[in-house]
């Protein structure tokens, strides 16, 4: 299965990824429809907030149909990602970094959160000395702080350390 | 005075030492704040306005205007290195830039835009000296229900920038529609969507969005594969400059590009981004090879980098003739000039010549200047993609966090980028483009505003639309677009074998 | 491969010792005093760059900057029509450190008008208001419209013919009319525009009839003769232009709403400080240079003491909220 590119199994491979994927918009356009009820629709002498949302709501549910449609028909193309022989556990942990660095950045401040969070990064992408890790990692958060905060005077989040 | 006589005094001005300096500090300053993403013009001449008041009127402004097009040459470096597009008018840069970069014609795709650019902003300087006065009466023409069918024109458009799938194309431009309605409504400020959130009441963050869907995502989409290839490029550097190939097939699309962006540039409220897709459809419609646009076509970088240059010569004109700002960048353009109390209208010429003409044609040193700046410079840049991926990669994330982080010094839109980054992995997982969305995104507010403004000026009867002669044509054309994009489409799909 | 190895040992001591002299650098930045203020202070800007809100700060920042002797950093945050700037100072430390470049739409109206925004004016300590700016109503030349009467009498016969555009939906101007059409019983319908620049085009283009405005952006319209200004939403005639009528004067007293400037702190911020930079602002203004750069932008200098303060945006919420409740904003 590894970097398989054989064109039938690709395809019976494909179809429930991508089929979960137009059901996922079909639905998230349902919502957009059932949401802008909430709202006052307005007429078309003076719509109102819920007019443009209800008619995007619409457009993306039929269109999301129509992609399903034909996919069981196997009429459109499928395009399935490839998962086996990739890192894609880099991936979920670099987002999860990445989030967690900015869901907790403003009480932390800038300096210390990028040192952890770009420290963790690079010893992601690569094993290296953990001294090297340390110094680049610091330098780059210091770095970045001194280029934008006291040259370009660009504001960043203090946090608990004073600066 | 006439044309000729203002150009000999204007050169007379900005040819001044001083002038010069202050040309070439914007140009600089601009192609930096350009490569930097989030960081976009408007943040730099906001910083640089209250500077701007121990320096004359002309210099200053000769800055000011350096700084807004140098960056719309810088904001192409990312685009094609990295896939960052630096400003939203250089994501259609990206379609093709960055896979020419990944084949290693980095250096080629970066001298042709520059080559682009200049020329594109040579012809627009020359448009707005020779046309100006005449073009800013017509733009004034525009009204909302021109402005809602130019952008449906355009938006049919995205029927061309994508190289797979053109249902996913439209769903991913409903998609971006859908998320421009979050927020406060245009008309009534009726918030909607925003679930208690005082964050997103003036909408979700478009360069948060952005830079989550090109270059998160493009990290992730390269951290999965990092033991594969070690280096971005997949492909050795062939050749830092453009073969005499390439100058042959750039040549027509940058006139194009220059037309259009020129033209379209010049109505208020239009801006840089919407020419550079109008201009790449047009190429891949006119294109013997449609289908090889999105690999890495050298006339899909030079047409979109020539048609956002002339944009930006278009759009002084509204400013200079009526003191209408056509963006956001033209309307600190006016509070600059009013900060040194010169009323930008229609009196400027006659009351302040020596800012009018010294401001244009400090326009063709600059554009010289970039040039000179830039060619050199494509060897350095190109370099960029030898740093080391372990290195390279969380840099790139930590200039984006800065970037968005430093448009509304709100964290939540390092959240919103990160989001948008894991969704965008997704999206390019299972085939789904981010430009027809950014762009949708990026138009959606304008297209739903002028939309309901037409409503209530044609008192809800739809086809009054047609009883204005300029909103007429571009709703046949979006129809004919339409028809000619579905047709082609629906064959594809029959012949399409599964899998294929 | 082996010279590499041992590179890298002599690179990684090198970035060590760089990151250790970085971090000995930074904090000699700001070597402190206990005086106040000893380190930048952060101006929170309610509105977009290039705006009033953000021009009048910025100039007679540079002063006030000059006066208290640190720099003052300006930060832009015009999220939901400014009311995120404002609530950020509000949640803010109240150590002068933080400080609110306020003006009357993001403190006082947004939060009329918005359900999600939960402060008022009261969560904030005044410091002073340094300046006003008019709005105007201007009609395109060629108009027939002459005078303020002229348009009652032919919106009254005709309603819902008029159009009038906005720069937004609340945006004090925009107020202002909704307050003369009210009190004179017309029908003139509104039509948003996102900003003043694409209301001017939209005027100018003849797309709307009427536009209530800024005096600043449409001054060299109206000298050029393109446009007409037909009433001012001002205390007193302008200067630029002393022949059009204020708003009290044909009528309407109640829709004279000026856009004022001002400075606001966290509430517990320290008298002292609160103090000190009054009377930074006081000197700053007495300055010629500042006046001129402030009147450049058609801002008047007009200073008012926190307690007058309070009182002015004690009688604007009065008459904002009543029309709030009376359907304001959301009835047609």
């Amino acid at each position: 299965m590894r970097g398989d590119q054989s064109k039938p199994s690709a395809a019976k491979r494909g179809i429930f990824p991508e089929f979960l994927g137009g059901l996922i918009l079909a639905l998230f356009g349902s919502l957009v429809i059932l949401e802008s009820r909430k709202l006052a629709l307005g007429d078309l002498r003076a719509p109102g907030p819920a007019f443009f949302p209800f008619l995007l709501g619409c457009l993306l549910t039929i269109v999301s149909l129509i992609l399903l449609v034909g996919l069981s028909l196997g009429k459109v193309e499928s395009k399935c990602g490839q998962w086996k022989g990739v890192h894609w556990q880099k991936v979920i942990l670099s987002f999860a970094s990445l989030l967690v660095y900015s869901l907790t950045l403003e009480s932390i401040g800038y300096i210390l959160g990028t040192f952890l969070l770009s420290g963790f990064l690079f010893f992601l992408m690569e094993k290296r000395g953990i001294l090297l890790l340390f110094g680049v990692s610091v330098l780059v958060s210091l770095g970045f702080y001194v280029l934008f905060k006291q040259i370009l005077f660009i504001q960043l989040p203090q946090g608990i350390i004073p600066f | 005075m006439d044309i000729f006589q203002g150009l000999i005094y204007g050169f007379s001005v900005s040819l001044q030492l001083s002038n010069l300096f202050a040309c070439l500090l914007g140009v600089v300053l601009g192609t930096v704040v350009g490569v930097l993403p989030g960081l976009g013009p408007v943040a730099a001449i906001a910083l640089l306005l209250p500077i701007t008041l121990k320096m004359s009127t002309v210099a200053s402004i000769i800055m000011l205007a350096g700084v807004f097009y140098g960056a719309m040459y810088g904001g192409s470096i990312t685009s094609i290195l990295v896939n960052i597009p630096g400003e939203s008018a250089s994501v259609v840069t990206c379609l093709d830039g960055y896979p020419m970069a990944q084949k290693g014609r980095a250096g080629p795709a970066l001298a042709i835009s520059a080559i682009g650019s200049f020329v594109a902003g040579t012809l627009s300087i020359l448009g707005l000296t020779f046309l100006g006065p005449l073009l800013a009466k017509f733009a004034l023409k525009f009204g909302a229900p021109e402005f809602f069918s130019l952008i449906l024109f355009g938006l049919t458009m995205i029927a061309y920038l994508t190289s797979g799938s053109w249902i996913k194309a439209v769903l991913m431009a409903a998609l971006g529609l859908t998320l421009r309605t979050v927020g406060a409504d245009p008309i009534e400020g009726t918030p909607r969507f925003t679930y208690g959130f005082t964050s997103i009441m003036d909408g979700i963050e478009i360069t948060a969005i952005v830079i989550g869907l090109f270059a998160i995502s493009e990290v992730f989409f390269n951290i999965e594969r990092t033991l594969q290839n070690r280096e971005i490029l997949s492909a050795p550097i062939t050749g830092l400059w453009p073969t005499r190939q390439d100058l042959r097939v750039s040549a027509a699309p940058i006139g194009r590009g220059s037309l259009i962006g020129f033209f379209l540039g010049i109505i208020p409220g239009i801006g840089p981004v919407i020419p550079t897709f109008i201009s790449y459809g047009v190429e891949k419609r006119i294109s013997r090879h449609p289908e090889r646009f999105g690999t890495g076509m050298i006339e899909a970088v030079a047409a979109p980098e020539a048609a956002n240059n002339a944009a930006t010569g278009g759009s002084l004109i509204p400013l200079f003739s009526l003191g209408i700002p056509a963006n956001l960048v033209m309307a600190l353009l006016i509070s600059a000039l009013m900060l040194h109390g010169v009323q930008p209208g229609p009196l400027l010429m006659r009351d302040h010549p020596e800012v009018f003409w010294g401001v244009i044609t400090s326009m063709y040193t600059g554009n010289v200047f970039l040039l000179i700046l830039n060619l050199p410079l494509v060897g350095i840049w190109v370099k960029i993609l030898k740093i080391p991926y372990f290195l390279l990669f969380p840099l790139i994330i930590l200039l984006c966090v800065i970037g968005v982080y430093s448009v509304n010094s709100n964290p939540m839109d390092i959240v919103v980028m990160t989001l948008f980054g894991g969704i965008g992995y997704f999206m390019r997982k299972f085939g789904y483009e981010a430009a027809p969305m950014v762009l949708a995104l990026v138009l959606g507010g304008i297209l739903e505003l002028t939309f309901r403004q037409s409503l209530i000026f044609f008192r809800g009867d739809l086809t009054l639309f047609f009883s204005r002669p300029i909103a007429a044509i571009f709703l046949i054309a979006a129809f004919l677009v339409i028809l000619s994009a579905f047709l082609p489409g629906l064959k594809r799909i029959r012949s399409q074998v599964p899998g294929e | 491969m082996k010279r590499g190895q041992r590179n890298k040992a002599g690179t990684g001591t090198l970035i060590i010792m760089l990151a250790l002299g970085l971090f000995l650098f930074v904090p000699l930045c700001q070597a402190a005093e206990s005086v106040y203020p000893n380190r930048p202070i952060e101006i929170v800007v309610p509105s977009e760059p290039g705006a009033f809100g953000d021009l009048g700060p910025r100039i007679l920042g540079q002063k006030v900057s000059e006066i208290l002797g640190v720099p003052l950093v300006i930060s832009n945050r015009p999220t939901a029509s400014g009311a995120a700037g404002v609530e950020a100072v509000t949640r803010a430390k109240p150590d002068g450190y933080t400080i609110l470049a306020a003006a009357n739409a993001p403190v006082i109206l947004v939060p009329l008008v918005n359900p999600q925004v939960s402060y008022t004016f009261r969560k904030l300590l005044p410091i002073a208001v340094f300046a006003y700016s008019s709005n105007v109503l201007v009609v395109r030349s060629d108009s027939p419209h002459k005078t303020m009467n002229d348009l009652v009498a032919f919106a009254k016969k005709n309603p819902g013919k008029l159009t009038y555009g906005s720069t937004g939906a609340a945006h004090i101007s925009r107020i202002s009319m909704e307050l003369l059409k009210e009190a004179a019983g017309v029908d003139i319908v509104h039509v948003p525009y996102q900003g003043g620049g694409s209301l001017r085009a939209a005027i100018l283009g003849g797309h709307v009839d009427l536009a209530p405005i800024s005096i600043a952006p449409v001054l060299s319209l109206v000298k050029a003769g393109n446009l007409r200004v037909l009433v001012s939403f001002s205390e007193n005639r302008l200067d630029e232009l002393p022949d059009v009528p204020t708003a009290k004067e044909v009528g309407y007293p109640n829709s004279v709403l000026p856009t004022w400037l001002g400075y606001m702190a966290p509430l517990g911020t320290p008298r002292p400080i609160i103090d000190k930079w009054n009377q930074a602002i006081q000197k700053a203004l007495s300055d010629p240079g500042v006046k001129s750069e402030l009147e450049k932008v058609a801002l008047t200098i007009d200073y008012k003491t926190p307690e007058v303060m309070t009182q002015v945006m004690e009688r604007e919420e009065r008459i904002l909220s009543e029309w709030v409740k009376k359907g304001g904003l959301t009835r047609k």
